[in-house]
């Protein structure tokens, strides 16, 4: 990107093709897996992400240049995420359903022994993340997903750094009484 | 991007969330919306320039409409009581002139002015945070 990242981002305010091109790029998948990971389906992800990028354009006036855009990105898409929810338990509708989730392309040259088994972990992770309180499981997908320092997460949840360690610390601790048996099996 | 040195975050828990790779994205469904979004954000842009004008327009054209039709129905409250007022109040010894209800009926499409004008500057977009 031969733009520096305040003219990229004035061209994404202003909707340059260029600019807005470059920012969906770098952040669509990001946003797309953590929306994923979160419970979404994806066919709901990729709309919110869309959505999410139009927002942040549209709220731009009250974007602060010295905070982390990427962050600023991914609270959008955290908030965008509970108005989800909060829509589809209205409409009464199952918003995960684990079987359905989106499978991932395989290496086709994959073992298929390998494969049975690495989808089988898949499926335990997924459902071991999926059992944590939206707010541990937002938490620690932040973290080791996407690499955000607890400071970054209590920025994009809007809540004190020590609650987002608890939240961490318990997610751990949950996952692991999860995760635990079918270590030892 | 993963964060493997948090100490809680431990070889054992790390091994398991790692078996949950990343999706990729369609370029295709990237591609179209990139699109869209540069669409919404350019129109979002037209509209916020001529905004402002268009918008002050508008209150003005909100704000004579309403003062007309608020006159109108309170004075057409206001008229019949004056008369009634003045007539039968002066028959009653208590004087209250018509000026004085033609002045409240002017106080009361004055306020109702000022209350629509902070009204409509209330309607904001509330941006999205």
């Amino acid at each position: 990107m031969e733009q520096t990242d305040d003219e990229l981002l004035q061209g994404f305010k202003d909707g340059k093709s260029e600019a807005v091109a470059a920012v969906v790029q770098t952040y669509y998948t990001p946003l797309l897996n953590y929306l994923i990971r979160l419970g979404c389906p994806r066919r709901d992800a990729e709309d919110l992400v869309q959505d999410c990028f139009i927002k942040a354009g549209k709220g731009m006036q009250s974007y602060q240049p010295r905070k982390d855009f990427r962050y600023w990105l991914f609270r959008i898409a955290s908030n965008s995420y509970k108005d989800f929810v909060k829509k589809a338990s209205n409409r009464r509708e199952l918003l995960v359903n684990i079987n359905k989730l989106d499978v991932v392309d395989q290496k086709k040259d994959t073992d298929p022994v390998d494969m049975i088994i690495q989808r089988d972990r898949e499926n335990h992770v997924r459902q071991a993340i999926q059992n944590l309180p939206e707010v541990q499981r937002m938490s620690i997908i932040l973290q080791y997903y996407h690499g955000f320092s607890v400071n970054e997460i209590a920025a994009i949840m809007n809540c004190p750094v020590g609650t987002v360690t608890s939240r961490i610390h318990y997610a751990i601790k949950q996952l692991r009484k999860i995760l635990g048996g079918e270590m030892n099996q | 991007m993963r964060n493997q040195k948090d100490p809680e975050i431990d070889d054992y828990i790390a091994d398991y969330l790692s078996s949950w790779p990343d999706v990729e994205g369609d370029p295709a469904i990237q591609q179209r919306a990139a699109k869209q979004v540069a669409r919404e954000l350019r129109k979002s842009r037209r509209l916020s320039a001529g905004g402002d004008e268009e918008e002050f327009g508008i209150k003005i054209i909100f704000a004579l409409v309403g003062m007309v039709v608020t006159g109108s129905f309170l004075l057409g409250i206001a008229a019949p009581f004056a008369w009634y007022m003045t007539s039968s109040c002066l028959a009653l010894l208590l004087p209250v002139p018509t000026k004085y209800v033609v002045l409240y009926a002017c106080f009361a499409v004055v306020l109702s002015l000022i209350v629509l004008v902070l009204k409509m500057h209330k309607l904001e977009v509330v941006k999205y945070e």
